[in-house]
């Protein structure tokens, strides 16, 4: 059996999402443009979820799928967190390291490719995603809530108080910290492969994991 | 470099203890201070989890847990008696007591004993008593601070429990051995 919509295109009508979140966590004003950002960030997770599954159960999945899909990720998550930038709740130290952390491991899997291979997965890249998914959506639901003003003050999100006093900020400071701890796991995994390709070996020597 | 992670874990919660102090004298951060003691608490609850979960478990993090959790829990007991969010008498008596758990720690060649059933009741006591003295808001128009004291005296209590339980196993063990 086929599967009822392809896979890339699921992940392809997935891009405009994240602009249009921020769009509307920018835009449209009060709690209504929480909540339109909040919607659209959950539509956002469960497409995520969608285009994986259809390529696996109905044997769908394809090389363009694969590098596809960490892209269409990686683009969503980063113009989400910098709309969390923009609103005040991330600051910019914590969007370079998310930053950071995605464009080395781009250019670790572009050296793995050169070198024919395919840079799988690694247990912390997985966590680091849930992570993320489930930060960016708790702030957007933390911000809903204190925009409906039916947070209790020390819950709430207040600009004019000191940003350490917001669970958000602090919530920030965990994606950041489980980003960064990704960052080094997937250095470490990737130095043999990086090595050899500094040395210029061709990947025939058995050096690349 | 996965092995590590629960580890990393462990030393990120010992390092709560002194930000919290940081966070609470000078700066005043009372609620920061709160958020950073309820992530530290979770990852008390997890870092068992996940390298048991990974199969990392290790001498060494079974060493750093109990130091990690008495670093968080007597740096947080002086940020809130230097705050003076709960009497000193309680706050000495609480210290007094984990460096008796230090003392018997270290002369036990940094290994923790198993604890015993007032010990564990102890430790989730105090996880609470914690986090409910270092809020400082109305909520729930409930008398917070009160609780806490509350929370931390029976805290006390158990810990004096579970050291006098604990002093009566080794007493009578002496015991049989003199006599055997």
């Amino acid at each position: 059996m086929s599967a009822p919509i392809n896979p890339n295109l699921v992940t392809l009508l997935r891009l405009p999402l994240a602009p249009l979140t921020v769009a509307a966590m920018l835009f449209i004003p009060g709690w209504k443009g929480m909540a339109v950002a909040l919607t659209l960030s959950l539509l956002l997770e469960a497409t995520d979820a969608l285009d994986g599954w259809l390529a696996r159960r109905f044997d769908a999945v394809t090389d363009f799928g694969k590098l596809f899909d960490p892209f269409s990720d990686a683009f969503s998550r980063f113009t989400l967190f910098l709309g969390l930038w923009a609103v005040g709740v991330a600051d910019l130290w914590m969007i370079l390291i998310l930053f950071y952390r995605d464009s080395s491991i781009s250019f670790f899997r572009s050296i793995a490719a050169t070198r024919g291979t395919v840079m799988p997965a690694r247990n912390t890249g997985k966590i680091k995603a849930l992570v993320q998914a489930a930060g960016c959506n708790a702030i957007l639901l933390l911000l809903l809530l204190s925009d409906l003003g039916s947070l209790p003050e020390w819950l709430a999100w207040a600009p004019e108080e000191s940003r350490l006093s917001s669970p958000t900020w602090w919530i920030m400071v965990v994606v950041t910290g489980v980003t960064a701890i990704s960052f080094f796991d997937y250095l470490a995994g990737s130095m043999p492969i990086l090595r050899a390709s500094w040395q210029g070996k061709p990947p025939s020597e058995g050096q690349d994991a | 470099m996965l092995n590590v992670l629960p580890n990393i874990l462990t030393i990120c919660r010992g390092l709560a203890g002194p930000l919290i102090l940081l966070l609470v004298h000078p700066f005043d951060l009372h609620t920061a201070a709160f958020w950073v003691f309820i992530g530290a608490i979770l990852t008390d609850l997890i870092d068992g989890t996940v390298a048991r979960a990974l199969g990392a478990t290790s001498t060494l993090g079974q060493t750093l847990d109990p130091i990690a959790d008495k670093v968080l829990g007597n740096f947080t007991w002086v940020t809130i008696g230097l705050a003076g969010w709960a009497p000193p008498w309680l706050v000495i008596l609480v210290l007094i007591r984990d460096l008796a758990v230090i003392v018997g720690f270290v002369f036990n060649g940094l290994r923790m004993e198993s604890p015993n059933i007032p010990g564990r009741l102890m430790v989730s006591v105090e996880g609470v008593a914690l986090p409910v003295l270092l809020f400082r808001h109305d909520w729930m128009s409930t008398d917070w601070p009160s609780v806490g004291v509350i929370l931390g005296t029976i805290s006390l209590t158990l810990g004096v429990a579970s050291a006098a339980a604990y002093g009566w196993q080794v007493w009578e063990k002496r015991q049989r051995v003199l006599h055997a």
